[in-house]
């Protein structure tokens, strides 16, 4: 997630984030593997239902190109649209120095959604 | 006579009772070879290649023979033969010098006499020409009983990020 956050910086998980509330668009949120010991940090660039594409490293959303003003290291990143399932996000790195292949990225489900992130 | 009856009953079902309690259980067994597997498969300090190749038989040697490795991202589906996995953990082992390898969040699902499943995530911190890197990954194990031993049959990265 470079460079919103930094690695080996520190972070707290605010779970109560989504209790009443439903993750959006540009939130960095927290994603759980097997249990809550270790978590990824991703940003929700696109919601359920909605059709998301990388175009020489632009984020179109439903077509139109999404600014992501948080993104400092660009890339060339190309990926043919996909729709994102009913119950599911689209999370994506802010760190797209990286090559395609290298970064971990897509579509999850929500219930792998722990919390949002402090600060 | 009556007293050394009694005291004896009691000694022999204390005795059993202790076994019982302190035997590890099936759980913990195949929590200790997780925990082994992951020691053999770490390479904190500098070895020696007698060491490495000394780490990657005792790691070889809790799996079954074959053993199944899946791992889509890398299109691998396939059973591998115990010296396919020493060479491919030699492999690993050099590409990844000074990397410490963890499970964490481990739930062992003993499902019946012999076979267990666990999901788990193994976490990798260690160090590459950039500086230290952290990485992770969700997997799925099952584990075989074979002559009272807890072997790992199959491995499954499990990928739940879909680009």
């Amino acid at each position: 997630m470079e460079p919103t956050y930094h690695n080996r910086s520190l972070a707290f998980c605010w779970r109560l984030q989504y209790v009443l509330s439903s993750p959006e668009r540009f939130d960095v949120v927290t994603i759980r593997f097997s249990g809550r010991k270790v978590m990824l940090l991703k940003r929700i660039v696109a919601l359920e239902g909605e059709t998301v594409e990388f175009r020489k490293g632009l984020l179109y959303v439903n077509g139109s190109v999404i600014s992501e003003p948080y993104v400092q290291f660009s890339s060339d990143w190309d990926l043919p649209p996909r729709e994102v399932a009913p119950g599911h996000v689209y999370v994506v790195g802010d760190n797209r120095g990286t090559s395609m292949d290298r970064h971990r990225f897509g579509e999850i489900d929500m219930t792998r959604i722990v919390g949002g992130v402090f600060p | 006579m009556k007293n050394k009856i009694v005291f004896l009953v009691l000694a022999v079902f204390l005795l059993g009772g202790g076994i019982f309690f302190f035997l590890p259980s099936d759980e913990q067994k195949i929590r200790d070879n997780l925990d082994s597997l992951a020691e053999y498969c770490s390479s904190v300090n500098k070895e020696s290649v007698l060491e490495t190749l000394h780490k990657v038989t005792l790691a070889a040697q809790l799996c079954t023979v074959p053993c199944a490795v899946h791992i889509e991202s890398l299109s691998l589906k396939r059973e591998l033969i115990s010296k396919e996995i020493t060479d491919r953990l030699l492999m690993l082992k050099k590409r990844l010098p000074g990397t410490r390898f963890r499970f964490q969040d481990t739930v062992i699902d003993v499902q019946d006499e012999g076979r267990a499943e666990v999901l788990t995530t193994l976490s990798l911190d260690g160090k590459s020409v950039d500086g230290r890197f952290t990485d992770a990954y969700e997997m799925n194990i099952i584990v075989d009983k074979q002559d009272g031993d807890w072997l790992f049959s199959s491995f499954t990265v499990v990928e739940f990020m879909k680009k």
